[in-house]
């Protein structure tokens, strides 16, 4: 169990759980802290009379606190990880308790049960009838989208400013009513448009045609190849069952997880964890979904290496995974990357072929240097040829306080030479950025 | 490329109605494909938004990388020295979280002393620091090395003023840090500091000269009487205050033996016979029935502020016996030092002068005379304190721990030393009272110089006031937090 400050602090649900497991830390807090291979435990002295028993599964990173909180991890999960960081002479390493001892068996058994599970056989016909349905209405919405796209561009875009989005919104609403939630989510993505930028009339027709491209896939999606047809039903918001996806046989590696990003939407927590295998040589994405309020069940942390084995959804994409068992944090080993960004702009070519209308896709490309002036930040690879890196200073500077200026790995995400850094190997260590 | 893809986009802004693309210069096989396109659709924005799909993905696999046209960041210098210890990186981190300023001088005390510098992964935070807290670059920089040295200069944004000259700060840098800089100059070399400041005079503004001139109070001498008294008629009434302020605190002044001369003649020691002469008496008289020479006024002898139990010219003289080195009275009454405070004791007309000679020890920097004040009368001299030595400081420290609270460091001047156990009792017994003053940020400024052992302790202080028990629990619970963060420091290194 190593993990570092910041990565147990990435696993708090929000700030506040933060900065109180950081005060609960304090070794003052903790009575009879022990561990062994699969458990941590310890008893927090809390406001009652009776002191909170929290527990930590360090196999699969789960939590159990009997304190009240809905938060999870709650602070006193986070807050006695960041007690062994400090202070792990004072776990005592041993059997574990009977209360921990029950949390940890009957959470073995529930993975038992769940794999022995039968699914429950939807009816063929319902089902169908249903896809049908939604399939029309789906096309309704697809043609009063693509005639809202011609309005705009008929009439030009050049007004779309003081319109503030209106449309976009007005239209995102129609979609999800057509059961297209996917192209609700890329009509809002134009509030992300910036008025202020000397780009966006570009940025705008891009979104334009490539929403327009993506109905008229629709449209003709019988006549698409199983892959992009899978990728495009994505786009319009058409999910997997991940029972049945975890039928299917995935790809065991140790997967260094090299970055997360977390997104709010009205009520909806997004987090998207990207993945490299070291063997595979594969990348995945790990999209999770929570209600704010409701546990994350997802603990992966940023800078660890897991031994897990993925499934990936359909598609040309070959990018979204699920996990389907995890095993244990392994220490990272280097990788091999891409040599060049010519080798990276090959690669992208066949990406973006495979999948036009990605929006990113990851790469890793090792010994490049970082150069800079006031208003660009790029990457030179062993060419000296270059690609433009979009992050801020903060960035910046902790990456040259990582390298000290000497070539590393980069591990990037985006596209037409536009990258962000996720992380950086350097000295065999890896660091998100 | 970006042709094709900006005469679309010009398009798209003025509107298919007003604008068709032109596609007559696009290469061959993109126009065969957007021909294709325009014979299956009547729909002109069908048909625009189809090729604008077209032109969008041929674009995105079409990027090449461009050669670049910046150079690689110079490489850093390999480090001469050890990084520190995970355990010790560890701690900086808590510290850092925490934002425990002290604590960080005192961690980077530790590094430093150590020959240890800090890990990479910390640099950027703690030269985000040094660039917004001047008085903790110089340590910072000490235990950065040589990429901390290097990361710096990349940064417009970090000024980092502790790697210049402070003769260069002085020359260039804003008021603070010109200011800074001269009393950095004056510490090690008064003279240059003088000089500097004597060079820059005519061009400084008012204000300025009046702050810089607070420089010379380090390490004054009878060699800055000349500068000081070449500027004696400026033009600022507050720069001719301090000035003649300094001239009067430089023994073998002109002012000084001015000043002497004139309160010689109000002090006369008187020789009595005693038991039939047997005993010789010596007592203090003192001639109230003077007038101030002129010359006194603009010395600042006459802005007489109201003092209890003394007259108007009671206080006139003892602010003459104050700006009087106390030396000084040693040859003129030839008798030691404990002999002139005793005589000067026996009568409750003189008694009250003894405290002027405490403000004169503390103004001339006499270390005699201020430690025999404190020991026989309780005089403290506030600006000799740190003078004295380590077992009288412990003495001031526990018997004015009341008075000081709140200042601790004019009693405790040594940043970096840990206090006693007795002393920081007998403060927690004093501060447990009171919650509201000394509250948790009370202590967080404080709390490193708490030995380890008060941890035995702490639950031994409860609040008079049970009222305060509530506070006083989250006070002792950040107080003991800190203790253990000051505990995996000295573990760590």
């Amino acid at each position: 169990m190593n993990l570092t400050e910041e990565q147990i602090l990435a696993l708090a649900p929000d700030d506040s759980s933060k900065k109180s497991g950081k005060e609960i830390a304090n070794s003052s807090k903790w009575n009879n802290r022990g561990l062994n291979e699969k458990a941590m435990w310890g008893e927090c002295q809390g406001s009652g009379a009776k002191p909170y028993r929290t527990q930590v599964d360090l196999q699969n990173l789960a939590f159990k606190c009997s304190c009240p909180s809905r938060k999870f991890p709650c602070k006193h999960g986070l807050g006695l990880l960041l007690n062994f960081r400090k202070t792990s002479t004072s776990f005592t390493q041993k059997e574990s308790p009977d209360w921990v001892k029950e949390w940890i068996d009957k959470r073995a058994e529930k993975e038992e049960k769940k794999t022995e599970k039968k699914e429950k056989t939807p009816d063929p016909e319902s089902q169908k009838k249903r896809l049908e349905q939604r399939t029309q209405k789906i096309n309704q919405g697809i043609e009063e989208l693509q005639l809202f796209i011609k309005d705009t561009v008929r009439n030009g875009v050049l007004l779309l400013p003081e319109k503030a989005n209106s449309g976009f919104r007005q239209m995102a609403k129609r979609m999800i009513d057509s059961q297209a939630q996917g192209l609700s989510n890329q009509l809002k993505s134009f509030d992300e448009l910036n008025y202020y930028r000397e780009s966006w009339p570009s940025e705008c027709l891009s979104k334009l045609a490539k929403l327009y491209l993506i109905c008229e896939a629709f449209k003709n999606l019988e006549s698409l190849e199983t892959g992009l047809k899978e990728d495009i039903k994505s786009l319009i918001g058409f999910n997997h069952s991940t029972e049945e996806l975890k039928q299917q046989t995935g790809i065991v590696d140790d997967w260094i997880v090299l970055c997360k990003e977390v997104d709010e939407e009205d009520q909806l927590t997004i987090q998207r964890h990207w993945l490299y295998g070291v063997n595979s040589k594969r990348y995945a994405l790990i999209l999770h979904f929570a209600v704010r309020s409701q546990p994350q069940e997802l603990t992966i942390t940023p800078g660890t290496c897991i031994k897990a084995e993925l499934v990936y959804y359909p598609g040309n994409s070959q990018l979204r995974a699920l996990i389907k068992k995890q095993e244990q944090t392994k220490p990272i080993s280097s990788i091999e990357g891409l040599n060049s960004f010519k080798e990276l702009n090959e690669q992208e070519a066949i990406f973006s072929s495979s999948n036009p209308f990605a929006e990113h896709w990851p790469y890793c490309i090792t010994n490049v240097k970082i150069g800079f002036n006031e208003t660009n930040i790029i990457l030179i690879d062993q060419n000296q040829d270059c690609i433009q890196l979009v992050g801020t200073s903060h960035q910046l500077y902790k990456t040259l306080a990582l390298t000290g200026g000497q070539g590393f790995t980069a591990a990037l995400l985006g596209q037409e030479g536009k990258y962000s850094l996720m992380g950086v190997w350097f000295n065999n260590q890896y660091a998100v950025i | 490329m970006s042709e094709l893809w900006n005469e679309l986009v010009n398009t798209a802004m003025v509107g298919t109605s007003k604008k068709d693309p032109n596609t007559n210069s696009w290469p061959k096989e993109l126009r065969l494909i957007a021909d294709q396109i325009s014979q299956q659709n009547q729909d002109k924005e069908d048909v625009f938004l189809k090729t604008s799909g077209l032109i969008y993905n041929y674009k995105k696999s079409g990027w090449v990388p461009k050669p670049s046209y910046l150079t690689p960041t110079e490489v850093c210098e390999k480090e001469d020295l050890p990084y520190c210890s995970s355990q010790a990186s560890i701690c900086l981190q808590v510290i850092l979280d925490e934002s425990l300023t002290n604590f960080l001088e005192y961690w980077l005390v530790y590094c430093k002393n150590t020959n240890r510098i800090v890990l990479p992964i910390q640099l950027q935070a703690l030269l985000e620091i040094a660039s917004a807290n001047p008085n903790l670059q110089e340590h910072i920089m000490k235990c950065c090395g040589k990429r901390g040295l290097w990361l710096s200069k990349l940064n417009p944004n970090w000024q980092i003023k502790v790697l210049d000259s402070q003769e260069d700060v002085f020359k260039t840098g804003k008021s603070d840090e010109r200011k800074k800089a001269l009393f950095g100059i004056r510490q090690s070399d008064p003279a240059k500091a003088r000089d500097l400041l004597q060079e820059s005079w005519k061009q400084e503004q008012a204000n300025t000269r009046a702050d810089l001139l607070d420089a010379l109070n380090i390490n004054l001498s009878i060699e800055d009487e000349p500068f000081l008294k070449s500027i004696t008629e400026d033009k600022s009434q507050r720069v001719k205050d301090k000035t003649y302020a300094l001239l009067k605190n430089i023994p073998g002044s002109y002012i000084c033996e001015e000043v002497f001369l004139f309160t010689k003649s109000l002090v006369s020691l008187k020789k009595s016979n005693a038991l039939l002469g047997l005993l010789q008496k010596e007592s203090i008289e003192l001639d109230l029935n003077f007038e101030l020479p002129p010359s006194f006024k603009k010395y600042g002898f006459d802005d007489l502020q109201v003092a209890e139990n003394y007259t108007e010219k009671e206080l006139l003289l003892y602010k003459l016996i104050s700006s009087v080195p106390p030396n000084y009275w040693e040859n003129h009454f030839s008798l030691t030092p404990v002999t002139i405070l005793e005589v000067f004791e026996k009568r409750k007309e003189s008694k009250k002068y003894l405290s002027a000679f405490a403000l004169a020890a503390n103004s001339f920097k006499n270390l005699e005379w201020a430690i025999l004040l404190y020991t026989k009368y309780k005089k403290l001299c506030i600006d000799l304190v740190p003078l004295f030595a380590d077992d009288l400081k412990e003495e001031i420290a526990l018997d004015l721990v009341e008075e000081y609270a709140n200042n601790i460091y004019l009693i405790l001047p040594d940043l970096s030393k840990e206090w006693t156990l007795s002393f920081c009792t007998a403060l927690l017994k004093f501060t447990v009272n009171d919650p509201y003053t000394f509250s948790k940020n009370y202590f967080r400024k404080i709390a490193h110089h708490f030995p380890i052992s008060i941890l035995d302790e702490i639950e031994s202080f409860h609040p008079k006031n049970e009222n305060y028990t509530g506070n006083w629990n989250t006070i002792k619970t950040e107080i003991i937090k800190l203790i253990e963060i000051k505990k995996l420091l000295i573990e760590s290194f």
